[in-house]
C-alpha cells in the first residue's frame, strides 16, 4: 500500500501536459524579451531577512517565509524578484545602459495562512527590470513589452491599464496629511470606495479643492483620451499636471504604434504607491478575475541601495497566464512523431544505435523488450522481426536504412 | 457576450437589490423565493443571478466567478475581499457591537475572550486599538457565550437589539456600522466596463436620490 504523504498547503507537483505547458508559455517569453535585448540573471532563493525590512511599505513581514542561519541571522525564501535584483543591480550596475536590461523566470514564496489554492504559496514569476536613466523611450518600450508579453502567447481580449504614480503622489503632497491618513484614504481609493472616501474625508482638515479632486479620482478610468481630457480638471498643481502631461504623451506613442485597442487608463489605481514613481500598469485578460502582469516605473527603492538610477519593470504570473492558456486554449502542444523499437538481449547493440540514429533526426526515441506494452499510435520497430508498424500497417525491413527511409528520413537530400 | 454574473446571497439583501436591478430594466421573472435552482438568466439574456452564500458573494467577486455582486459590508470586512465597493445601497444597515452581561466592564478582563461569528473584524478592531483579546470563533446563537461562561463578551451585529435584550445582553460598546454594498470584481470592472459601468451608474443614480440614510425597515 502506498503512503499517504500529503502536500503542505499551497504549493503543487506539476507533471505531464500541464508542466510542458507551462514550460511552453516560458521559453516563449523568454524568446521575447531575449529580441527585447533583455539579458537573463537569477538571484538566491533565501536571502536576509534585513534585505527586505530595510525597504519599508514593499513587503508584509507575516507574508515573508523566514528561516535561521546556523548563526541566528534570519532568512527569507524569496518573497519578492524586484528588491533581489535591485540589490544586484546596486552592486554589478554597468556604464552601458542598454546592459541594465534584464530578466528572470523565478519562484516567489509567500506565506499564506488562509485558504490557499495550489499556487498561494509558491508561484512563478518572469519579469523584466530596467535600470535607466528614466526616459520616456524606455517607458514606451516596457508598455509595448508587457502586451507583447501577453500577445506572445496568442491569449485574445487583453487589456493594460495605465495608471501614474506621480498624479495622486501630488496631490496627497498638497494635502499635507500623516502617513496613517493617507493610507487610509488609498485603501478606499482602491476600492473605488466613493461612499467611505467621502465620509472620511468630511472628518479631515483638507481644502474643498483636494476633497473634490480626490472624489473624482475613482471616476478617472477608462478609454485613454477620454480620461485624460477628464482629469486636466483634476490637476491642481503643477507637479499633477507634469504628471499628465507625461501620461498623455506616452498615450500619444502608444496610439501611434498601433496599441490603443490594448491600452486604458486608471488615475485612481493607487496600489504599491510607496513603490512606484511613475508610470503604472496592470495586464488583465477578459474573463479572468486577477491582474497577470503588474508593473511600472519606481525611483525610490534604488536610493536604498545608494544607487543614482531610476528603474522600470514588471512581473507576469505565469500560474494565472497558465490558467488562461488552458481556459481559452491558445497554445496547442505539438504532438512530435514517436518511435518505439522493441528488442530482446540479443540486439541490444542494433537497437541503440538506430535509436540514435532515429533522435538526430528529431524522432522521440524509446527502446524496449518485445513483450513491453507499448503506445499503438507510435511507430513501431521491432528490431527481432524486422518489421517496421506505421498505423497498424506493418512493413518488413532489411536495413537500418530502409527504416529510416519509411519512418520519412531521406539521407544525402536537405 | 457572455452574461454579466450578478451574486446575491438569498434572503432580504437579495429581494431588495432585485427590486433596484427591476428599477433600471434588469429583470428574472424565472426567479421565485421557493427555487432550489441556483442561477437565473435575465429576461433579455444579458444577465445571470446567481445564487451563493451571503459569506461567499465577496469571494465569488473577488475571484472574477461572480462580475458584480451586493454583500453586507460584514462579510466584506470578515472575508477581507479584495473588490472594487461601488455603491453604499444604504439598506441592510446595521451595528457591530461588543456586548455582555450588564454592567460589564471591558478592562477587567487580561485577556477578554470573546465569542464571535467574525474573528477577523474583532481581532482587527480591537488591535488596532493596542488591546489584547483572545476570540471563540461561533457559528451561531453566539448570545448565549458569556451566559454559559464560554465567553467574557461577545461581538455580533445588531440590529433591533431584540436578541440581547431577551437573553440579558447589553451592548458595552458600539463598533462600526456597516450596510449592503454593490461590489464589482477588479478586473470584470476594467475588462468588461462597457457592459457593467452602466449598470453601476443607474444604480448610483437611485441610491443618490433616494438619499442614503433611509432604510426600509
Amino acid at each position: 500500500m502506498a503512503l499517504n504523504q500529503p502536500l503542505p498547503q499551497g504549493v503543487t507537483d506539476l507533471y505531464a501536459q500541464e508542466y510542458e505547458l507551462k514550460q511552453t508559455i516560458i521559453d516563449r517569453l523568454k524568446q521575447l524579451y531575449h529580441h527585447y535585448g533583455c539579458q537573463p540573471i537569477q538571484t538566491p532563493t533565501f536571502e536576509y531577512y534585513d534585505l527586505f525590512m530595510n525597504i519599508p511599505g514593499t513587503m508584509n513581514d507575516d507574508q515573508m517565509i523566514k528561516l535561521i542561519d546556523t548563526d541566528g541571522k534570519v532568512l527569507v525564501l524569496r518573497p519578492d524578484a524586484t528588491v533581489p535584483i535591485a540589490r544586484m543591480a546596486s552592486q554589478a550596475k554597468s556604464d552601458m545602459p542598454l546592459l541594465n536590461k534584464m530578466y528572470y523566470v523565478t519562484n516567489i514564496f509567500r506565506m499564506e495562512s488562509g485558504e490557499s489554492d495550489r499556487t498561494s504559496r509558491s508561484f512563478s514569476q518572469v519579469g523584466v527590470e530596467w535600470f535607466d536613466d528614466g526616459r520616456e523611450l524606455n517607458d514606451i518600450e516596457m508598455v509595448i513589452l508587457a502586451v507583447d508579453t501577453l500577445k506572445q502567447i496568442e491569449v485574445s481580449d487583453i487589456q493594460l491599464e495605465l495608471g501614474q504614480a506621480g498624479f495622486f503622489r501630488a496631490l496627497m503632497d498638497e494635502a499635507q496629511l500623516d502617513a496613517e491618513t493617507e493610507a487610509l484614504i488609498q485603501a478606499k481609493l482602491e476600492a473605488k470606495n466613493e461612499y467611505e472616501l467621502s465620509d472620511l474625508l468630511e472628518s479631515l482638515q483638507v481644502s474643498d479643492e483636494v476633497k473634490q479632486a480626490l472624489l473624482r479620482l475613482p471616476h478617472l478610468f477608462g478609454e485613454a483620451n477620454h480620461v485624460l481630457k477628464d482629469a486636466k480638471s483634476v490637476a491642481i498643481n503643477d507637479q499633477m499636471a507634469k504628471a499628465l502631461d507625461q501620461l498623455t504623451g506616452l498615450v500619444e506613442h502608444l496610439t501611434e504604434l498601433g496599441y490603443a485597442d490594448y491600452i486604458s487608463i486608471d488615475l485612481g489605481l493607487v496600489n504599491h504607491l510607496n513603490y512606484y514613481t511613475g508610470v503604472m500598469f496592470q495586464g488583465y485578460v477578459e474573463g479572468y478575475g486577477k491582474p497577470v502582469i503588474q508593473g511600472g516605473r519606481y525611483d525610490q527603492l534604488m536610493t536604498y541601495f545608494n544607487l543614482e538610477s531610476s528603474a522600470i519593470g514588471f512581473g507576469v504570473y505565469i500560474d494565472d497566464l497558465l490558467r488562461i492558456v488552458k481556459q481559452q486554449q491558445t497554445l496547442q502542444l505539438e504532438e512530435p512523431n514517436q518511435a518505439v523499437i522493441l528488442t530482446n538481449h540479443t540486439t541490444t547493440k542494433e537497437a541503440f544505435s538506430l535509436a540514435q540514429s532515429l533522435r538526430q533526426n528529431q524522432i522521440v526515441t524509446s527502446i524496449a523488450y518485445e513483450d513491453d506494452v507499448v503506445d499503438e499510435s507510435s511507430i513501431i520497430i521491432d528490431i527481432v522481426s524486422k518489421t517496421v508498424n506505421i498505423n497498424g500497417d506493418k512493413q518488413p525491413f532489411e536495413t537500418i536504412d530502409q527504416v529510416l527511409t519509411k519512418v520519412g528520413i531521406t539521407y544525402g537530400t536537405d | 457576450m457572455e452574461p454579466i454574473k450578478i451574486a446575491l446571497a438569498k434572503g432580504r439583501l437579495a429581494d431588495l437589490s432585485l427590486e433596484i436591478f427591476e428599477q433600471i430594466g434588469i429583470t428574472f421573472s424565472s426567479y421565485y423565493e421557493k427555487s432550489r435552482k441556483l442561477t437565473f438568466l435575465s429576461d433579455d439574456g444579458q444577465y445571470e443571478l446567481i445564487l451563493v452564500k451571503a459569506m461567499d458573494v465577496g469571494t465569488y467577486v473577488e475571484n472574477g466567478a461572480a462580475d458584480m455582486g451586493v454583500a453586507g459590508k460584514d462579510t466584506l470586512l470578515e472575508a477581507g475581499a479584495d473588490v472594487f465597493e461601488l455603491v453604499d445601497l444604504g439598506f441592510g444597515r446595521c451595528e457591530f457591537a461588543v456586548a455582555g452581561k450588564p454592567g460589564t466592564d471591558l478592562s477587567d478582563y487580561q485577556p477578554l475572550t470573546i465569542g464571535t461569528k467574525y474573528p477577523k473584524i474583532t481581532n482587527d478592531y480591537f488591535q488596532s486599538q493596542g488591546r489584547q483579546v483572545e476570540t471563540i470563533k461561533l457559528n451561531g446563537s453566539v448570545e448565549l457565550a458569556p451566559l454559559v461562561g464560554l465567553s467574557d463578551v461577545i461581538v455580533d451585529i445588531v440590529e433591533t437589539g431584540n436578541t440581547l435584550k431577551e437573553n440579558n445582553l447589553d451592548v458595552l460598546e458600539t463598533m462600526l456600522s456597516i450596510s449592503a454594498r454593490l461590489v464589482v470584481n477588479k478586473a470584470s470592472f476594467k475588462t468588461k466596463g462597457t457592459s457593467i459601468r452602466p449598470v453601476i451608474d443607474q444604480v448610483k443614480a437611485i441610491i443618490d436620490n433616494k438619499g442614503r440614510v433611509t432604510d426600509e425597515d
